[in-house]
């Protein structure tokens, strides 16, 4: 019998010790592995799609309606992973119905505090009622359904995509500068599995720090980590995604989302916010009442006057058949009863944190690669979200035009020929956390980052002398404890290389977070409480160095998307941070 | 705490559960063909292994209990 037919034969009794000892430190792997254990299992393709969610969807479809060989990776299955069976609005721009152009891009540039991209809202005027239909094609509304996301599988099954599910893609392989593919592992036994495609497109979703009361603990940034490490640039890391949670269950993600679950998906229409209120967090700073009894999903606090949403003008239409926010009207995720502020701590805001584009349609600056939906910083929204349904259908809308592009530049491409040596050193990356004899487990290290990333006082309401030590902090798991992670079995090794995902993602948010020195939106520098035009209409981008150091630019958004300057600061912006207009002289 | 035990008697192999869930909390049993809360720490409490389970074998609690931090090990 070989080592690996017995961890095979022995597989539950593995998992049980693995199981006891997750949340050890330092510790003896007591079941490693030696790299042969675990096979590889190589397959080409001419478009590699990596996540199953409504941007990988279409992406995928779009692609092998070209005729080409088209792959999609999932790390759990289609339908049933990432946010995507939780989404249940899908903003619609439809003339017919009362939607006006000037007016959606006036609000949305509000609630983004103008730091969003009014190209990628062009791309939503032009493309979304289009991927709305192909939905309902597909059979989105079909009610013999148990949930409607199964028909995004279903479609990718007819349509002759193949699936490789229940697999963690860890890293992207490289050739020459340019990205041929990727590589990672089954869930379901002892494999690495590569992909070696002409093109490839990133769909792997958002991630927060595992936090407890929304369901996105299944994502961890991994699409962002990996693109990173591909050279890609990344961008948004300094907004924040605010959700509260249950404060007598704070870990029940079902009591808080399950009108969500239940609703069926549905149009929404306009830019009506629906981002969340960052003066909750600066009640908790003052020491404030921060919970409400308040049932029915409202802002906890009853709202104030600081709100996200504070800029933006109605929006026409209005969501048929009750919108995304179910019978109460408030954000998504929000159950009766008091609330407490930290569910999914490390999200950014949809459709605005991941790999900058090059172009309007997802490429990714690195040869062979694109990227789409929330693994994307199109910046269709920017400092804080900008109306609910945007997420499901930005996703659509740049998962099609990213598959496409990646479809015509695979018709053009020649099979990357990847030597066995690269692939060789690409595997032992996969399965170092596998093959090492000791080491620290990849749920103590994931502790470490929770309390050093989750208080309110590090990303919700910032300052250096707190940013910093964090950072540290950060740096120094990186450095000194993703080289000793050891996995025990599979879903150990998915633990070791979402922890170090999500170690990266921190270090780009704490140094994002320092080098926006002004307040916008979700980011709130206590020592900087106010916008500053003059230097900050810009975007954040971080670079690998070539010293493999975090390098950070900005990059100024078009003069014509620019806010009329002449209009008095209050107007401009009517969210207050503390203490702003003192802060501007202006009181 | 969150995830409970899988009901043994009701459970039928199916796997759904082990496909379904995003954290990748279920295992068959490779002796009973029965499904197993592997991993029950890393559930999420979202509850799509019981919305999904054909049989009811699925039950879940509201609440987690945090690990115990320790120096190294």
């Amino acid at each position: 019998m070989t080592r690996r037919d017995f961890l095979k034969a022995a597989g539950v009794s593995v998992a049980a010790l693995s199981a006891a000892k997750l949340f050890g430190g330092f510790a003896e792997n007591v079941a490693v592995a030696a790299t042969e254990d675990m096979p590889l299992s190589r397959t080409g393709a001419d478009v590699l799609v990596i996540g199953g969610g409504y941007a990988g969807v279409f992406a995928a479809v779009a692609a092998r309606a070209k005729g080409l060989d088209v792959v999609l990776v999932d790390k759990g299955t289609v339908g049933r992973s990432g946010m995507t069976p939780w989404a249940n609005g899908f903003n619609v721009f439809d003339k017919a119905k009362g939607d006006d152009r000037d007016e959606m891009i006036a609000a949305v540039a509000a609630s983004s505090e103008y730091v969003n991209n009014r190209d990628w809202l062009d791309a939503q005027f032009d493309d979304s009622k289009a991927r709305w239909e192909e939905l309902v094609e597909w059979g989105i509304l079909d009610a013999k359904l148990r949930h409607p996301h199964l028909a995004l599988r279903d479609k990718l099954v007819e349509s002759g995509v193949r699936l490789l599910e229940r697999t963690a893609v860890t890293d992207l392989l490289t050739k020459d500068g340019a990205v041929v593919g990727a590589i990672g592992f089954s869930l379901d036994g002892e494999e690495t599995v590569a992909v070696v495609a002409k093109a490839t497109v990133l769909c792997a979703g958002a991630g927060s720090y595992k936090a407890s009361g929304f369901p996105i603990q299944g994502l961890t940034f991994d699409g962002d980590a990996m693109a990173y490490r591909a050279g890609a640039t990344i961008s948004g890391k300094e907004f924040t995604d605010f959700h509260f949670t249950s404060a007598a269950h704070p870990a029940d993600c079902w009591a808080q989302w399950e009108p969500m679950w239940v609703s069926g998906v549905s149009q929404t229409h306009g830019a009506q916010g629906g981002g969340m209120l960052l003066s909750q967090a600066f009640s908790v700073h003052a020491g404030e009442k921060v919970t409400s009894g308040s049932p029915g999903g409202g802002p906890p606090g009853g709202g104030g006057a600081s709100s996200g949403a504070g800029g933006a003008p109605p929006a026409g239409g209005g969501p048929p058949g009750g919108g995304a926010g179910g019978a109460s009207g408030g954000p998504p995720g929000t159950s009766s009863g008091p609330q407490v502020l930290g569910a999914a701590t490390g999200l950014g805001i949809h459709k605005a944190e991941g790999v900058w584009p090059a172009d309007l349609t997802g490429a990714g600056g690195v040869p062979g690669l694109w990227a789409a939906g929330d693994a994307l910083a199109s910046m269709l929204c920017g400092a804080s979200y900008a109306g609910v349904g945007l997420s499901s259908s930005g996703s659509a809308v740049q998962g099609a035009r990213a598959g496409e592009a990646a479809a015509a530049f695979a018709a053009d491409a020649a099979a990357p020929a990847l030597s066995a040596a690269a692939l060789a050193e690409a595997r032992g990356a996969v399965l170092a956390p596998r093959t090492r004899e000791s080491g620290f487990s990849p749920n103590w290290v994931l502790q470490l980052l929770q309390n050093t990333m989750f208080p309110y006082y590090v990303l919700y309401v910032k300052k250096p002398d707190r940013l910093q030590p964090a950072l540290d902090q950060v740096m120094f798991l990186q450095e000194h404890m993703v080289p000793l992670l050891v996995a025990s079995d599979v879903h150990e090794l998915k633990l070791a290389h979402e922890t170090a995902s999500m170690l990266l993602n921190a270090e780009m948010k704490l140094r994002a977070s320092l080098f926006r020195t002004e307040s916008r939106g979700t980011h709130y520098r206590e020592d900087h409480p106010a916008r500053d035009d003059k230097n900050w209409l810009a975007w954040v981008l971080l670079q690998r160095r070539a010293d493999g150091g975090m390098g950070l630019r900005k990059q100024a958004i078009p003069e014509a998307w620019k806010p009329d300057q002449s209009t008095p600061y209050e107007t401009r912006y009517p969210q207050r941070f503390p203490d702003e207009l003192a802060f501007l002289g202006l009181e | 705490m969150a995830i409970q035990q899988v009901d043994q008697r009701r459970c039928i192999g199916c796997r759904t559960c082990v496909v379904t869930c995003p954290t990748d909390v279920f295992r068959l049993d490779t002796a009973t063909k029965r499904a197993l809360a592997a991993y029950p720490s890393e559930c999420q409490i979202c509850h799509m292994c019981e919305n999904y389970c054909p049989v009811g074998a699925i039950t879940i609690t509201s609440d987690k209990a945090m690990p115990i931090v320790t120096c190294w090990a």
